[in-house]
């Protein structure tokens, strides 16, 4: 039973997402800032008449801008948490892969901030990927007092 | 009524269905106290509702049927099957009663004392029915109390309410709302995009089609939130029968709900706001049959609500014919309280002294009832209903009612907002927050920083103050065009200013609710799409002022009272003469003071026993200031003199520079009195200190022998040396005649007697066998013992008040 995951940059590191935790992939436009908010929250952007929470992966997960978060990107995975939506602003996107084998534990040595968000490890065409958990990030986006 | 009672039919018909399972369960597991509550509840609410719309049958049974679940529940004793039957019974006969209720038949004549006997024999402990006595009977019941719903008795035909009903989670009415401003603001897409291209007239009016259903449709979204405002008015009818019974009055009770419907949400939360409001008319504005009859009016008072749609709005109304409202004890209170001077109070009109019902712990009760007085006041009714966007308002007339306004939106969805700028982004407000929107460059409003604070003033109120930049991390923009400062509501109910670049447009928005990680900021209230595309965040104005710990001031009157009556309320303000001394202070004096100013060589001053004299056209004035030619600039030959005349008085006042004539707030910024200095007010930003009236007449030694009426003061005690050298100079100056006690006899008559020395606190001068009132001036600071009523005899302003008592005492007499 091969299960789908899409490749996706974040903060410079390759991760799979299980495709069943994502909703589309867009190319965002204009985002209006919303100031006052941790600068995770990259702002909001509407998609057609839906208005989105933009989130900056990297930022989360890091804690800080990494290079990759200055340059400009456009490219967001959309999902939906407690009846918001949310676009979550990746480096690049790569492409769907199917995975026949079952993720794998963790047996590389890999950074305290993201460990949270890593629910296993894939190896396909000889490039090894963590699984990247969206649901953590809603959690988080959900809950933002244990964040801040 | 008949809405009331249709509405309660239907509630109590659904909550039958889903009750049956709740008895079926509990007679699975009857130690399920959870269950037992949920009957109560039941029965508890038809009680209670049935009582106002007389139907007594319904609530003798569920009174019985309450009455014996709650002492299972007291006595923690677990019901038995035969009280779980017996209980079924009643509800099976509740819900017979609700479908001939509802068909509107005479009720179906069984008897209900037989259920009650049976509820009651199940009630004892001791005395569990034994299924064998009671069951017959209840199966007999049973049978015959089922008729409905599938009975063929004849019943059937007239089983269901007409209307029905499914109750939907307030959710998925959101999610529907939320759709259709999707399709709306897809429409609004699509028709940019058919203008830009070139459509053809067949897709047009398909379009306007698609326009048009897209338009019903939201009208009839909107109204599945809708509930007739009837609703709110449900719980009014009890409560006025209950209390007017306490209270001993007679109410007559009227209800207009106009067909108007309201948000259901929104009316949640104004049935506090008006249980309150109600409860203050029975219990402190309605008088009681033997008062109304005295005062001329009909025994029974009268109380209505109504309600009815003013524009996007609703407008409910509480009217009573009773004593209105007591302004002054409402005023006194405030003054006692030492909220407001009694200066600033003189300054309010009536409808002003009127809102100050809504300070905070102000309340017209003389004392704690039962129903009103607890100190939750009207303050808490209007942070409510301006929580939702909404406005109150009183109109009082004293000895013939009071009415009270409230005007609230019809909807939280949809509401009216404006549209900002600020450090380059958009941002929308709810207009309820906003009180009033000036420029920085208007000449009423003036911004003052103070250690990094901001306050700015309007007219002669000032507030603090924060620039949205400020608050949101962003930069202060230059903008081509002055900066806008926003008059908003905190949560307290104490405005404050909020800066912006820029305030933008006025529309209606459709709001949102932002995500979690938005909202924890605690400085928006949600989000909204404008018709443009770009996504806005609706700003809490309330928010912003806790998040930036913004410490709320509101100096002079306005502190307690920023309703709509203050922006209209027309500002005291008089015109003043602004100058600057002799000295470099900058002063300001009232214009109808001043005669003239005009130019006086140098050589007319002179000075004689430090008092600064003017001689012009060979007659000499009293110069306010000394005039040294030494302190003057060298080469200067005259000095700028402002005329004072008043009549009598006539004085002149130099002064270095005459600087403008500007309107001057009559509320002072700080009063304090010192000499000439009646106080500081801040023109341009800047104190400047004002000239004290009657002080600066009152420096002509002309003026108050022109007022004083005569007046014999007769001083006991010549020998005393304090009496001649101090007490007599100043009875003279102040134009009263001294008679010394020796000189003048026992028989000289006389107005006043003044005793001084240690005569004045002995109580042994017997006053009454004196041919005149007396007057002890005390050495002492303070009085001997509390029944002293003699005066400081340094207390100038005291001893020559009480003698101007007595001298208007005399020529009264």
């Amino acid at each position: 039973m091969n299960i789908l995951y899409l490749i996706a940059h974040i903060g410079g590191t390759a991760v799979a997402i299980a495709t069943d935790e994502i909703e589309a992939v867009v190319r965002v436009g204009e985002i209006t800032p919303a100031p006052g908010t941790p600068p995770y929250v990259a702002g909001l952007f509407a998609l057609r008449s839906r208005v989105l929470t933009v989130i900056d992966v990297a930022m989360l997960v890091s804690g800080q801008m990494s290079e990759a978060s200055s340059t400009h990107r456009d490219h967001a995975i959309i999902c939906e948490a407690g009846g918001h939506s949310y676009a979550l602003l990746v480096d690049d996107l790569e492409d769907i892969i199917p995975v026949g084998d079952e993720p794998q534990t963790v047996d590389r040595q890999i950074d305290e901030r993201w460990k949270p968000y890593v629910k296993g490890a894939l190896e396909q065409g000889g490039r090894a990927f963590f699984i990247f958990s969206i649901a953590t990030v809603l959690e988080r986006c959900c809950a933002p007092a244990s964040v801040v | 009524m008949d809405d009331l009672l249709s509405e309660f039919i239907a509630e109590t018909q659904e909550s039958l269905d889903a009750l049956t399972n709740v008895v079926v369960a509990l007679e699975a597991d009857p130690s399920d106290l959870s269950l037992l509550d949920q009957l109560c509840r039941f029965f508890h609410t038809v009680k209670g509702s049935c009582g106002f719309l007389n139907l007594p049958r319904f609530e003798r049974l569920s009174h019985a049927a309450e009455d014996v679940l709650s002492d299972f529940r007291s006595e923690g004793h677990i019901p038995d099957a035969a009280t779980i039957s017996a209980v079924l019974a009643v509800m099976d006969r509740i819900a017979e009663l609700c479908v001939a209720v509802h068909a509107g038949e005479s009720l179906p004549d069984r008897d209900d004392d037989e259920l009650i006997a049976i509820l009651r024999r199940c009630r004892q402990p001791g005395m569990l029915c034994a299924g064998e006595d009671v069951s017959p009977t209840l199966a007999a019941q049973k049978t015959i109390a089922l008729p409905w719903p599938g009975d063929d008795d004849g019943t059937s035909s007239r089983a269901l309410p007409t209307t029905r009903t499914v109750r939907l989670p307030l959710r998925l009415i959101d999610q529907l709302m939320n759709g259709m401003s999707d399709m709306v603001l897809t429409r609004n897409e699509l028709a940019r995009q058919l203008r830009n291209g070139d459509a053809t007239p067949e897709s047009v009016a398909a379009f306007e089609r698609l326009s048009s259903s897209i338009a019903d449709m939201r009208d009839i979204i909107s109204k599945t939130r809708m509930q007739p405002v009837d609703r709110l008015f449900q719980a009014a009818p009890r409560m006025v029968r209950d209390l007017s019974r306490e209270l001993g009055k007679v109410i007559h009770l009227s209800l207009d709900g106009g067909g108007v419907d309201m948000d259901r949400e929104m009316i949640e939360m104004v049935v506090d706001p008006l249980t309150h409001i109600v409860r203050n008319s029975i219990s402190h504005g309605i008088e009681t049959p033997d008062e109304r009859r005295m005062m001329g009016k009909t025994e029974a008072g009268l109380l209505s609500l109504s309600a009815y749609q003013s524009g996007s709005q609703i407008v409910i109304e509480v009217t009573d014919d009773g004593r209105g409202v007591d302004v002054d004890a409402v005023a006194n209170k405030v003054v006692r309280a030492g909220l407001m001077s009694a200066h600033q109070m003189a300054l309010l009109d009536h409808q002003e002294k009127l809102d100050l019902i809504f300070t905070p712990g102000i309340s017209t009760a003389e004392k704690v009832t039962p129903v009103s007085g607890r100190g939750v006041g009207m303050d808490v009714v209007r942070a409510n209903i301006e929580r939702l966007g909404g406005t109150i308002s009183l109109y009082s007339e004293p000895g013939r009612g009071l009415t009270i306004t409230m005007r609230v939106p019809m909807t939280l969805t949809i509401i009216p907002g404006l549209t900002l700028r600020a450090g380059g982004l958009g941002f929308a407000i709810p207009q309820s927050a906003v009180i009033e929107i000036a420029h920085e460059t208007n000449p009423m409003v003036s911004v003052c920083e103070r250690d990094g604070a901001l306050t700015a003033t309007i007219r002669d109120t000032r507030y603090s103050m924060v620039n949205l930049e400020t608050v949101l991390g962003l930069p202060v923009l230059c903008e081509s065009g002055p900066r806008t400062l926003m008059l908003v509501r905190s949560a307290t109910g104490v405005p404050y200013i909020l800066g912006v670049s820029l305030v933008d447009n006025h529309e209606e928005l459709v709001i949102r609710p932002a995500a979690p990680v938005v909202m924890a900021s605690g400085l928006y209230a949600g989000m909204t799409l404008p018709d443009n595309g770009q996504p806005m965040l609706l700003l809490d104005a309330a928010g912003v002022a806790q998040v930036v710990e913004l410490p709320l001031i509101v100096e002079n009157v306005s502190a307690v009272s920023d309703d709509e009556a203050d922006r209209a309320r027309k500002m005291v303000h008089y015109q003043a003469l602004r100058f600057t001394e002799l000295t470099g202070e900058e002063r300001v004096i009232r214009l109808s003071l001043v005669d003239r100013v005009e130019k006086i060589p140098l050589a007319a001053f002179s000075v004689t026993g430090g008092r600064g004299h003017v001689t012009i056209g060979g007659q000499s004035l009293l110069s306010v200031h000394p005039v040294h030619a030494e302190t003057l600039p060298t080469g200067v030959s005259e000095v700028h003199c402002i005329r004072i005349r008043d009549g009598v008085v006539d004085l002149c006042y130099p002064v270095r520079a005459v600087l403008d004539v500007q309107d001057v707030p009559q509320d002072m910024d700080r009063a304090a009195s010192a000499g000439l200095v009646a106080g500081v007010v801040l023109l341009d930003g800047q104190p400047v200190e004002v000239i004290d009236d009657v002080a600066i007449l009152a420096l002509n030694p002309d003026f108050q022998r022109e007022e004083v009426p005569s007046l014999r003061c007769l001083i006991a005690d010549r020998e005393d040396i304090w009496n001649r050298q101090i007490l007599a100079p100043l009875l003279m100056q102040a134009g009263y005649q001294v008679l010394w006690g020796e000189e003048a006899g026992a028989d000289t008559p006389s107005d006043i007697i003044m005793i001084t020395g240690s005569a004045a606190n002995q109580e042994d001068t017997p006053a009454g066998s004196l041919p005149a009132p007396v007057l002890r001036l005390r050495s002492s600071h303070s009085p001997a013992h509390p029944a002293d009523d003699s005066i400081y005899r340094y207390d100038r302003a005291a001893v020559l008040n009480a003698l101007a008592a007595a001298a208007g005492q005399r020529s009264a007499a």
